[in-house]
């Protein structure tokens, strides 16, 4: 322990420490709409060891370098304690990344708690371990680097190597999430991690670290028998883990549906989903009654009242379409959103066809933007239009591709472009 | 002799297809005993297996009884034996006392108490009121005292001592003197500077090509040179040592 109290304290870690938080704030804050649900949110936040596991490595291979000199070294191989030495440098840079991590994790979880009331962390909490995993690996991996290559140019080196791990677990493995985790970009609702994906990928992590711890103390502190067998032992682990990513076919993807009861938001309206995505529903019923109660002002009658999130819709209701990024925009459904969800009145089995009717497609795609007009007050006024609008949507409501009317609307964007 | 606290039996070593030490044995027992020889007759290496650091292709070492290569027993020998190296880097931006608790730590020493035993250290080498400067910020000397310093700490019973006045200015040199003489146990010390293996040692080995050529006292080096009551006597009788071995 005061071995690693001492090294906090003299880490260049420590001094690097405003720019790794700046830096995972950084990819936080790069995007919006990750608030909104809870997995999401730790996903998102956890994009940031793309960035900080190769930082933390380079800070680690320059400390081996630089903090530990012929002397040093010298002395911790004839120490009891000695091969802890060099590792415990690497913990202390990497307490300095976890804690930068944690940082902007603990920031994206309270956001997303209690602003925007995100729930169903659900099966995500893996994702909370992994990244610190994710980051000791590649910051022992900096050590390694750093033990091997005595200047300056270990740094970026240990970078490099990072780097090169990452791409090229993406390219045999067909995983991203090696020495890093790989984020999610899109709302994570009706989705869950790959539970055995994710425990190997976690384990090859685990197994990368002890392999680079045990090529550290030998290189550092001689040919030990218990270290030799800890780096076989290791890289056979490694092996074993690249193996099971490689057997379970990662590159099918990471993710899978969520199994996860569905949820309602009751009202006049009522929107229905996988209990992560909640808040959005909220949200959603909100601006989905006031959109169908201006379009009912405008001469338009809907019958639909239910509408599902779209991992979870089913033929009985309509299908809710969000950008959650939009969401933190306007604090509720953009006009186009709205326009979108209720002119899908029903999942027809049709849109799932090899080569699915256009006329569904085109009367679908005329009425979202005379919908949207209406809304955002920029058109549909005009009788005529009203009229196509209720026939396209009732044949919408009974997927009645021959009932949709001959009509092409065009948007009041469109017509301004022109 | 009185009871060896170091005990080299056989010891074999070389880098690559080059030997550097054939079959060295020695038991060394309380006071101070230097290891003299030309550059690259081998001391830095036998000091560095006397202390643990290097594993010998061959052959024994025991500190107080305790085989230092294998096993339980290794543990308890690396907790009575020390090493100063001659190279004294040390991490720059630590300060003097957290270099030497640092060490105080790697030798298993205790969790309490290691301020303190740091500081004493710093102390008995007279760099009490330097101990929170960083290591980077100190001169050449005060930084060979930091080395002895962590040496020290864990109040080893066998100190093994690199070149420890080596490169010094005269003064630093009689300071570092002065603070070897009133170390206790066995101190294993290397040199280039005669007059101080005159001034301090008990015991002088002459290491050559590897292997011992000498073991006696300064008195007894001295004997060998031409004119043993000359100054710098036992240098010439160190020369002699080698001539003598290099002719047979």
């Amino acid at each position: 322990m005061t071995g690693l109290v001492i090294w906090l304290r003299r880490t260049t870690a420590r001094t690097m420490f405003p720019a790794m938080v700046a830096v995972t704030l950084a990819v936080l804050f790069s995007r919006s709409g990750w608030a909104w649900d809870l997995g999401h949110a730790v996903s998102w936040a956890s994009s940031s060891t793309l960035l900080l596991g190769p930082l933390s490595a380079g800070v680690a291979a320059f400390d081996t370098w630089r903090q530990r000199g012929r002397g040093l070294r010298s002395v911790e191989r004839s120490a009891l304690r000695g091969w802890q030495g060099t590792l415990t440098l690497a913990v202390a840079v990497w307490t300095y990344a976890a804690l930068a991590w944690a940082t902007a994790m603990a920031l994206a979880i309270s956001i997303s708690t209690f602003r925007y009331e995100g729930s169903g962390l659900g099966t995500w909490w893996p994702v909370l371990i992994q990244a610190p995993a994710a980051l000791l690996g590649a910051t022992l991996l900096g050590a390694v680097i750093g033990s091997l290559v005595r200047g300056v140019g270990a740094a970026p080196l240990a970078v490099g190597a990072v780097y090169a791990t990452t791409a090229m677990a993406d390219i045999v493995l067909g995983t991203r999430s090696v020495l890093a985790v790989e984020g999610a970009t899109m709302s994570l609702v009706g989705l869950r991690p790959r539970g055995d994906v994710l425990a190997v990928t976690l384990a090859l992590d685990l197994a990368l670290g002890a392999a680079f711890a045990a090529s550290v103390v030998r290189r550092e502190h001689g040919r030990s028998r218990k270290a030799l067998v800890s780096a076989c032992a290791a890289s056979l682990a490694v092996l074993a883990c690249a193996t099971g990513l490689v057997t379970l076919d990662a590159r099918e993807g990471h993710l899978e549906p969520s199994t996860a009861e569905r949820v309602c938001v009751l009202g006049d309206v009522e929107v229905c989903g996988p209990p992560e995505g909640e808040a959005i529903y909220r949200v959603a019923q909100r601006s989905l009654a006031a959109g169908i109660s201006q379009l009912e002002t405008a001469g338009l009658e809907l019958g639909q009242r239910t509408y599902d999130h779209a991992s979870a819709a089913s033929s009985r209701a309509g299908v809710l379409s969000v950008d959650t990024a939009l969401l933190d925009r306007d604090g509720g459904l953009d006009a186009w959103d709205v326009a979108s969800t209720l002119s899908t009145p029903l999942l027809c089995e049709e849109f799932f066809d090899a080569d699915p009717p256009v006329e569904l497609l085109e009367g679908q795609w005329n009425l979202a933007s005379w919908m949207s007009d209406v809304l955002s007050g920029a058109g549909g006024v005009a009788a005529d239009e009203r009229s196509a609008a209720q026939k396209t949507l009732s044949a919408l409501e009974r997927c009645a591709p021959e009932s949709v009317p001959q009509w092409a609307y065009t948007s009041a964007e469109l017509r301004e472009a022109e | 002799m009185s009871h060896p606290l170091l005990t080299l039996d056989g010891i074999h070593h070389g880098y690559g297809a080059r030997d550097v030490l054939r079959d060295v044995s020695c038991e060394i027992g309380p006071g101070i005993t230097a290891l003299i020889g030309v550059n690259g007759a081998g001391k830095s290496t036998l000091l560095s297996i006397a202390s643990g650091g290097v594993r010998p292709r061959q052959g024994a070492v025991a500190v107080g009884g305790h085989d230092l290569l294998h096993g339980r027993a290794r543990r308890q020998g690396l907790g009575k034996v020390a090493f100063m190296p001659q190279d004294a880097t040390f991490p720059p931006r630590m300060t003097a006392r957290e270099i030497v608790e640092y060490v105080d730590w790697m030798r298993g020493a205790p969790r309490s108490g290691g301020r303190a035993r740091a500081l004493q250290a710093l102390d008995r080498v007279r760099l009490a009121d330097r101990a929170e400067s960083r290591f980077g910020s100190l001169s050449g000397g005060m930084q060979r005292r930091v080395c002895l310093a962590q040496a020290i700490v864990s109040a080893p019973e066998v100190l093994v001592l690199d070149e420890p006045s080596t490169g010094l200015d005269p003064e630093q040199r009689h300071v570092m003197v002065q603070l070897i003489g009133t170390l206790a146990g066995a101190v294993v010390l290397s040199s280039h500077v005669m007059e101080d293996v005159a001034d301090l040692a008990d015991r002088v080995l002459v290491l050559d090509d590897g292997a011992i050529t000498f073991d006696g006292d300064v008195a007894g080096l001295r004997a060998l040179a031409p004119v043993p009551e000359a100054d710098r006597a036992a240098e010439h009788g160190f020369l002699a040592v080698l001539s003598a071995q290099r002719s047979a």
